[in-house]
């Protein structure tokens, strides 16, 4: 275990989050993003002594009355900043650099260090955000690459890939909307709430000024997506018809409005009964699209059961996803009164993970592009996740259609307007979902 | 009769499912008095959420009106920025 030591004079004052030096990555993100000016610093600092003057800067940092915690004081020099408590500075020797937090900062005039020439202080910066965007959008780009590739070839059993549909991928909507005949649609969205329950959604993401009508946590955090998955699938479910710049169309009822319902926490988890909650307040809201790409490996849970009950009762249609365990589907999928998606690959063959038996419909989900929160913006994503609110998007523009396509009438019109697959019923439901 | 344990007493998370029809109000206060301490009342789904023992479980299912009590369970869609998810 890591031992902490605090050295450093006493009765200090403590800093306020976030800018302290203990504060968590997900703390610092909320700041950064609440200040909206574009800037990734986490708004503490980075002191850096000068060559051979460690010892020095650290006694410099300690006159200035900062309590300084030493990564030397924990085992194998493993130290969080989270583990440093109230400490005013986080030192590392090794490297001759110590983190302080802004407010230490701003309290102990430690600028005015930078400028005398006898300091043992050689720089002080802003911390950045440092992320690992690039490895994950590159390994979707690649394996998006190559699919399509193999698309383009000559194929093998049920691949389908006539010159109207490569066209229009030319001409710049992904790969999932292009299966679905959504780019050729008339439709919008326009006067149907969609509610995505999810990890919530970057509100402050370029391509949805406008477009969130309500926003709720059921978790105890922000609305704030500070874990990516669900503003993939509201971008997919929900995204604008043409994002600035190259990007391609990647959003659906592009007009719709957004029901943000926060039922995963930032790392990805929640209960049945946070989910609930969720679910509650979108057939409060008389959403008619309630799309929910998350589950559990379970049977058929009760409380799920009389929520979809519910919400067809009330003109509104849950659609949730099978799960990737290549396996039964999962709840709350498994529901009898939930509408259940499978997910497709480019080729439109059932996807090797994706769950089977309860299944109604099939839609894109392998090699997702989508919107992901800022500053990464845009991602790839894989699993029935990303196949659910293909369904769910394409479910608001058919609600568009007609005032009585409503809970099992939306239901029964998607299925009767799928596209039929070579797969069996337990594999890809009715097949493929297409827009009006 | 099952021998009692200690994890009898640990007080857990319930999902207590309404019959259909029946009225969230009176059944959340016969839920309270059959020892459920009430965490939320989703009237809108007809679920209702909350904490008790296990070994009162059997007096919850009794309540009229309840139509089942499941154990409330965990969810997940993977770790954050992980390209494959639920």
């Amino acid at each position: 275990m890591a031992r902490r030591r605090v050295r450093g004079t006493k009765g200090g004052t403590t800093n306020a989050a976030p800018a302290a030096t203990s504060a968590g990555v997900e703390a610092l993100l909320l700041a950064a993003l609440a200040r909206g000016d574009g800037s990734l610093e986490t708004g503490r600092y980075l002191v850096t002594y000068k060559d051979g003057a460690a010892p020095e800067g650290v006694k410099a940092l300690k006159a200035r009355g900062l309590r300084v915690a030493d990564a030397r004081d924990f085992s194998e020099s493993a130290v969080g900043v989270e583990d440093v408590g109230d400490a005013d500075a986080l030192n590392f020797p090794a490297i001759g650099v110590a983190l302080v937090g802004g407010a230490s900062m701003q309290a102990r005039g430690l600028a005015a260090f930078e400028a005398s020439a006898d300091s043992a202080i050689e720089t002080i910066e802003p911390e950045y955000f440092a992320f690992a965007e690039n490895s994950e959008y590159l390994r979707g780009f690649m394996r998006a690459a190559s699919t399509i590739a193999a698309d383009l070839g000559t194929g093998g059993g049920a691949a389908v890939a006539d010159d109207e549909e490569l066209e229009a991928q030319v001409l710049g909507a992904t790969w999932g909307l292009v299966r679905c005949k959504v780019p050729p649609s008339t439709r919008s969205g326009l006067g149907i709430k969609v509610a995505v329950l999810d990890t919530g959604m970057d509100l402050g993401h370029p391509d949805f000024p406008g477009r969130v009508a309500a926003a709720a946590s059921f978790v105890g955090e922000p609305v704030q997506d500070l874990h990516s998955h669900g503003t993939h699938c509201i971008g997919t479910s929900c995204g604008p018809k043409a994002p600035a710049g190259s990007t391609p169309r990647y959003g659906i009822a592009h007009q719709a409005r957004i029901f943000v319902g926060k039922v995963l926490t930032n790392s990805g988890g929640g209960t049945s009964g946070s989910v609930l909650a969720g679910m509650n307040w979108a057939v409060a809201n008389r959403c008619q699209v309630i799309s929910m790409s998350l589950g559990a490996q379970t049977g058929v849970q009760a409380a799920y059961t009389a929520a979809g009950n519910a919400a067809l009762a009330n003109g509104c249609l849950i659609i949730a996803a099978a799960g990737n365990a290549a396996a039964a589907t999962g709840a709350p999928a498994n529901s009898p009164s939930i509408m259940s998606v499978a997910s497709l690959d480019p080729t439109l063959t059932p996807s090797s993970f994706s769950n089977f038996g309860k299944v109604e419909i099939a839609a894109p989900g392998r090699d997702v592009f989508s919107s992901v929160p800022r500053p990464t913006r845009y991602g790839f994503k894989s699993g029935t996740s990303m196949a659910t609110p293909h369904v769910a998007g394409v479910a608001a523009l058919w609600a568009q259609t007609s005032a009585s396509l409503r809970g099992v009438l939306l239901w029964r019109k998607l299925q009767a307007t799928a596209r039929p697959l070579p797969f069996p019923i337990a594999r890809v439901g009715r097949g493929l979902v297409q827009a009006p | 009769m099952a021998k009692r344990t200690s994890s009898d007493d640990t007080p857990a998370t319930w999902l207590v499912t309404l019959a259909a029809g029946a009225p969230i109000d009176q059944v959340t206060a016969a839920l309270t008095a059959a020892g459920l301490s009430v965490t939320s009342s989703l009237d809108a789904v007809g679920v209702i959420v909350g904490t008790a023992p296990k070994n009162t479980v059997a007096a919850l299912r009794k309540v009229k009106g309840v139509a089942n009590v499941s154990p409330d369970r965990e969810v997940s869609v993977g770790l954050p920025d992980d390209p494959d998810t639920w």
